[in-house]
């Protein structure tokens, strides 16, 4: 009786033990492919952002310092954690960055505000083209650029 | 062990196996967090008294309400502070953990972007940092940010206020002749106010108006006639007495610093290179008397306001009759300097100078908004 009831017991202690091993595999597991999925979807939908843009391009313009005034204006709460810019030009083109990727000295404004951003360009000769994206997704282009008044 | 025991086993240590593969996978595909700056929260700014918006902001950043309020009664009964208690507003945030630098492991210097931060919680020209358990160190002054030692005598906070107000030269010897300075002179020269012409007022061969001032020894901690004019003169200047409106009821100043911005302008006088970057929060309007300055240039050129002050470190403790200290010039500051500048949406440059001469050119348009290349 004494030896059963040990055999019994020792029965339920593992697969106590199994179900909670399981129970605690599939928990991190699911916290795995949650987070590999959030990783893989961008902050915004390129579809649902075509259709209601969180930016805008209001005015593109080069001045006589060799930068490019980019100004956008902010038109919804969407959070947003990255702008790209490109330039091209017909001999290279240049990408850069403004929020998350660039730290303090690029950062992006606040929803429903309009902000001027600056793209040393010293190092493009003729610039033909700005190409603009959110997170990713295309969001404007803009061809010949005019001087700054 | 029976079969059954043994099957159970095994499937027990497969599950482990298993566990132990999904940790480390979970390990090493946990997101690496972004590079970019923390949120900015500002402090509570408690208010002492504060009721004329044309007067000059002090903010304490202390270990406690006690000091703060023990430091402002201080300075409030010191000719000729105690003349002009309605044009001084004080605040405080209380900050134990104030983060100071030793400089040259002599001098306590409370001049850190996390200090201008503390202090952006409060309108403030000016900054006291008192710090407590330092009493190795000396206290200092550099521009609109005074470093005090909380064991030192009270009288340094006074002498401290002569350098970044009115940028009052050593009275003792031997010291460096501060620039621009008016109360050291090469004769005795100092007229009704003089009560004593004495010779040393910072190098050996130049007169002071009296024999032993607050800027000569913390023993005292009355500057004297001639010093205390220039004291009256610089707050009759940049002060105005209390505004009262038709009922006679005093108008209070509400400043929200949550709804402020200003540039914050990290200069390195080695490499001459500066980081900067806009923060929410008060920065400072006046400034003090001096031959550097920072000046706020419009669209079209114009220069819309300037601040002065004195862009040299005084070092300062009592010594066993006078003070010893030591004065470094910009130049020669082994560490970086912060400047606070607010953020007014007709600004387009700032021009900081020393000497009339810019160290600093800045397109304000650009900070915060220059992108970086990928």
């Amino acid at each position: 009786m004494h030896s059963l009831n040990k055999k019994g017991l020792a029965e339920i202690v593992s697969a106590s033990l199994i179900i909670l091993v399981s129970i605690t595999a599939i928990v991190l597991m699911f916290g795995i492919v949650s987070n590999f999925t959030t990783q893989l979807s961008p902050e915004i939908s390129c579809s649902e952002a075509r259709i209601n843009p969180p930016v805008s391009l209001i005015k593109t313009c080069q001045n006589d310092e060799n930068k490019l005034e980019v100004t956008l204006d902010r038109l919804t709460n969407t959070p947003i954690s990255n702008l790209q810019f490109r330039i091209d030009s017909s001999s290279n083109s240049v990408s850069y960055g403004c929020g998350q990727s660039c730290g303090i000295s690029c950062s992006l404004q606040d929803p429903l505000e309009i902000k001027k951003f600056y793209l040393d360009i010293t190092t493009i000769q003729n610039p033909s083209q700005l190409i603009l994206s959110v997170d990713g997704c295309l969001m404007a282009t803009e061809q010949n650029i005019p001087p700054c008044n | 062990m029976n079969k059954r025991g043994k099957f159970h086993l095994a499937i027990l240590l497969f599950s482990i196996l298993i566990l132990i593969i999904v940790f480390f996978i979970f390990l090493a595909t946990r997101p690496t967090t972004f590079d970019s700056p923390a949120p900015q929260t500002l402090e509570n700014c408690h208010t002492i008294k504060a009721d004329n918006s044309n007067g000059i902001d002090f903010v304490f950043l202390t270990p406690d309400k006690k000091t703060a309020e023990e430091y402002t009664d201080f300075i409030l009964q010191t000719t000729p502070y105690n003349e002009y208690s309605d044009r001084l507003n004080f605040r405080y945030v209380e900050a134990p953990d104030a983060p100071c630098n030793v400089y040259r492991n002599i001098a306590l210097l409370c001049d850190d972007p996390k200090i201008n931060e503390l202090a952006a919680s409060c309108p403030h020209d000016f900054i006291m940092t008192i710090k407590k358990g330092q009493s190795h160190l000396r206290s200092s002054a550099l521009k609109n940010s005074m470093s005090i030692v909380r064991e030192s005598a009270m009288s340094v906070v006074t002498h401290e206020l002569g350098h970044a107000l009115v940028g009052l030269a050593e009275e003792y010897t031997p010291a460096s002749l501060s620039r621009d300075q008016e109360n050291c002179k090469s004769s005795c020269d100092f007229g009704e106010l003089g009560i004593g012409c004495s010779i040393g007022c910072s190098e050996a061969d130049f007169y002071r108006s009296s024999p032993n001032s607050v800027m000569r020894t913390l023993s005292s901690n009355d500057y004297d006639p001639y010093n205390t004019a220039i004291i009256e003169r610089y707050l009759e200047e940049n002060t105005q007495p209390i505004s009262q409106g038709i009922t006679g009821s005093v108008i209070s100043p509400i400043i929200d610093c949550k709804n402020e911005k200003y540039y914050e302008i990290i200069y390195d006088p080695k490499s001459q290179q500066t980081i900067s970057s806009i923060k929410t929060g008060c920065a400072p309007k006046k400034g003090g008397q001096g031959p550097d300055s920072t000046i706020l240039i419009s669209e079209n050129g114009d220069s819309i306001y300037k601040t002065q002050y004195l862009l040299t470190l005084f070092t300062e403790s009592q010594g066993e009759d006078e003070i010893e200290g030591e004065i470094i010039e910009l130049e020669n500051l082994e560490r970086q300097i912060i400047f606070t500048i607010p953020k007014i949406s007709e600004v387009k440059n700032v021009e900081i100078s020393k000497d009339q001469i810019p160290i600093i050119q800045l397109n304000l348009n650009e900070v915060g908004a220059l992108a970086c290349i990928v």
